[in-house]
């Protein structure tokens, strides 16, 4: 699949340790940005490719631990690898619980560097490939017409097109007819593989009369 | 008896009663001594001169000598009208001519009266007696005496022209002249001594104002130097404030500072900050030094970034060396400024400063500091460090004691020949008899984390004052003890 050269964001104070990793980053093949402080970062627009973002907690500005938070309030989910100069452990417990994919101790190694930087493109980029599905499944189902979308919701839900029928008050025949047709503009082989849509899309469980007589009490 | 005569006649005695008329005199002459405005000051005369011939002309008007007179009354009637228009519209007239036309109007009652008193015979005598009489006061009062000649030229006219004996009209008028005189004179006196009656009152108002003022200047000329002192005072304050924050900055960098030589027992964040500092040249060295390994692997022509990267190895490794020395600075505290100090001071800033960590440790912290001891030549910050330092591993040793008897006391005395003695002691278990010689060396500590700095830079500090540092076990507990010399004697010493 081509895609665009992964981008490594990096945000450190610290010249000499800036300097540093974007000469190594950009050895491994990534392109690479550096900023010196949050706000820096933060004013700059993200490219749509897979990235990652290479903090160091201790900012003049804004300490990393908040840009995390801002991003995530923000909505822009960047895999980040924490990197600090001396960590405790709340704080790499507290960095890690907000999703971050990896918290190194200056100095670190290549190897842990490299590896927390290919995860975190990775996590990205199975993220990006995993929203581009979901906007392409949310696009399908928007092509569906009301009647369509209900008929998609019992369908799901295991009833056989007699039951559906009998809860939209309508022939079975009608139904068979919708039926393929949310099969053919879902773009979905089988049964099982519309389930699964429905379940990415989070479409919910209709009520249905039947559902309805069961839960009366007696 | 006309009715309407006697309603005038009473009108006008309402009006024109001469102690009012003096009064009012009496008021305009103040009036214009104190500069109010000039039309103030006319009022009252245009009221007597117009109210006067109002009355007069009335009277005539309807009991008419002849038909020819009746335009002639008529136009001094209008006169006396404008004369109390003016004064009772506050026009801006100039004095002069305001005095003038009021002057003629009471001239021409003058007149009215006298030729009224020829005309009528009794018994309108009186009232007309009495309305000529206040007519002339009121011309006189006037004092234009150009207007008292015209009244009489035209009382010599009017005789002529009528064809009175000239001889009656004189009589009538120079009594009527002669009555207002008297009138006058008398209304002059009262008024004059009024006047100085208010003159008196006035200078003692000036007086008082000029005092104020003399005060006010006095308070102005002050003002000056009042100010300049307030400045001072402001800037003495600024002064005082800013070396108030410089003295509490000191204090805080001082806190700092012995909190960094007392954390060294424990290595708390002094350690944590090292690292950080040590660390951060360290990463970039690490990995400048990983991509010249990956260059090497894959060697390019291009050499710049390589290049690049050795020297910034370089740069980083001078950089944390930088800071490894810094930390060294920071123990050895070389630099010592001797200066006259009195321990018991220093103690109690000590004191001071770990008031709250007693509190927290539920250490009783307790001080014999004797009175009037010697000063000591020293450097201030670095006794502070050794009494702050022996203070902290007090509160240690009692880590494992009961609340109830934690209890740390710090002490000076004098010792003959010329030292001082400070011990501070400690309630806590003591220390081992093997112990108590390397407690003093670099690197040994009996505590857990601890680094064995705190006493060995103790030591080296009080050697460096010329003292001496020891520790003993007392009954209770452990107290360490060092001697100052002595550089002046104590007064009771």
């Amino acid at each position: 699949m081509p895609e665009a050269n992964p981008m490594v964001f990096v945000v450190d104070d610290d010249n000499m340790v800036r300097m540093s990793l974007q000469r190594l980053i950009c050895s491994e093949g990534f392109s690479v940005t550096t900023f010196d402080s949050a706000q820096d970062f933060l004013q700059h627009t993200l490219p749509d490719c897979p990235a990652c973002l290479v903090l160091d907690v201790r900012l003049p500005d804004l300490n990393g631990l908040d840009l995390q938070h801002e991003l995530a309030a923000a909505k822009i989910h960047i895999p980040i690898v924490f990197i600090t100069g001396h960590g405790d452990i709340p704080m790499s417990v507290k960095a890690m619980k907000a999703g971050a994919v990896g918290f190194l101790t200056k100095p670190f190694s290549e190897q842990d560097l490299m590896n927390a930087i290919n995860e975190a493109i990775e996590k990205d980029r199975t993220a990006r490939i995993a929203q581009t599905e979901l906007n392409r499944l949310r696009q399908n189902y928007e092509s569906l017409t009301p009647r369509e979308r209900e008929v998609f919701a019992f369908v799901v839900t295991g009833m056989l097109n007699k039951q559906v029928a009998f809860e939209l008050k309508v022939t079975e025949k009608t139904i068979k007819a919708h039926r393929a047709l949310v099969m053919q503009k879902m773009q979905a082989n089988s049964l099982a593989d519309l389930v699964r849509i429905a379940e990415k899309l989070k479409i919910q469980q209709p009520t249905t009369t039947l559902n309805n007589l069961k839960n009366q009490p007696h | 008896m006309n009715p309407d005569n006697g309603n005038s006649q009473h009108h006008s005695k309402k009006h024109q009663a001469p102690s009012d008329d003096g009064t009012r005199a009496i008021e305009t002459a103040l009036h214009s001594a104190l500069n109010r405005s000039t039309l103030d000051s006319l009022k009252p005369i245009a009221l007597t001169g117009g109210t006067v011939y109002l009355t007069a002309s009335i009277t005539v008007y309807f009991f008419p000598v002849d038909e020819n007179w009746i335009p002639v009354f008529l136009l001094l009637m209008g006169l006396a009208f404008l004369g109390l228009f003016l004064a009772l519209n506050q026009w801006e007239v100039p004095v002069r001519l305001a005095n003038l036309l009021i002057a003629i109007i009471a001239a021409a009652g003058v007149c009215t009266c006298t030729l009224m008193m020829w005309q009528f015979p009794e018994p309108r005598q009186t009232t007309n007696f009495m309305l000529l009489v206040i007519a002339a006061g009121a011309l006189i009062l006037s004092t234009q005496w150009l207007a008292v000649i015209i009244a009489t030229s035209c009382l010599i006219w009017l005789s002529m022209a009528l064809g009175a004996p000239p001889s009656a009209l004189w009589v009538h008028y120079g009594f009527s002249l002669f009555v207002a005189i008297i009138l006058a004179a008398t209304i002059h006196f009262v008024r004059k001594r009024t006047l100085r009656r208010l003159e008196i009152h006035r200078i003692m108002d000036q007086v008082r104002k000029d005092r104020l003022e003399i005060a006010l200047l006095v308070v102005r000329l002050h003002e000056e130097e009042i100010r300049l002192l307030n400045e001072q005072l402001e800037q003495r304050v600024l002064e005082r404030t800013a070396e108030l924050h410089s003295s509490e900055e000191r204090n805080r960098t001082l806190l700092s500072e012995l909190n960094h030589v007392a954390r060294v027992t424990t290595m708390g964040e002094l350690a944590a900050s090292i690292a950080h500092e040590v660390n951060q040249p360290l990463c970039a060295i690490i990995n400048n030094a990983s991509f010249c390994r990956r260059w090497l692997e894959k060697p390019s022509d291009d050499f710049s970034e390589m290049r690049e990267a050795i020297s910034d190895i370089n740069e980083s490794g001078k950089r944390a060396s930088e800071v490894i020395t810094r930390v060294r600075n920071l123990f050895s505290k070389s630099e010592v400024e001797p200066t006259e100090i009195e321990i018991n001071e220093i103690i109690l800033q000590v004191i001071a400063l770990m008031r709250n960590e007693a509190r927290k440790r539920n250490v009783r912290l307790q001080t014999e500091l004797s009175d009037s001891l010697p000063t000591i030549m020293g450097d201030k910050i670095q006794l502070q460090q050794v009494i702050l330092n022996l203070i902290l591993n007090g509160f240690d040793a009692m880590n494992d004691i009961a609340r109830s008897e934690r209890e740390l006391l710090i002490r000076s005395v004098f010792q003959q020949p010329a030292e001082l003695l400070i011990e501070v002691s400690d309630t806590g278990h003591g220390i081992d008899t093997e112990n108590l010689k390397q407690i003093f060396d670099a690197f040994y500590s009996t505590k857990p984390g601890g680094m064995g700095m705190g006493l060995s830079i103790c030591q080296t500090i009080v050697r460096a004052h010329g003292g001496k540092l020891w520790a003993a076990n007392s009954q209770r507990g452990a107290k360490f003890q060092f001697t100052l010399p002595a550089v002046k004697e104590g007064r009771d010493a």
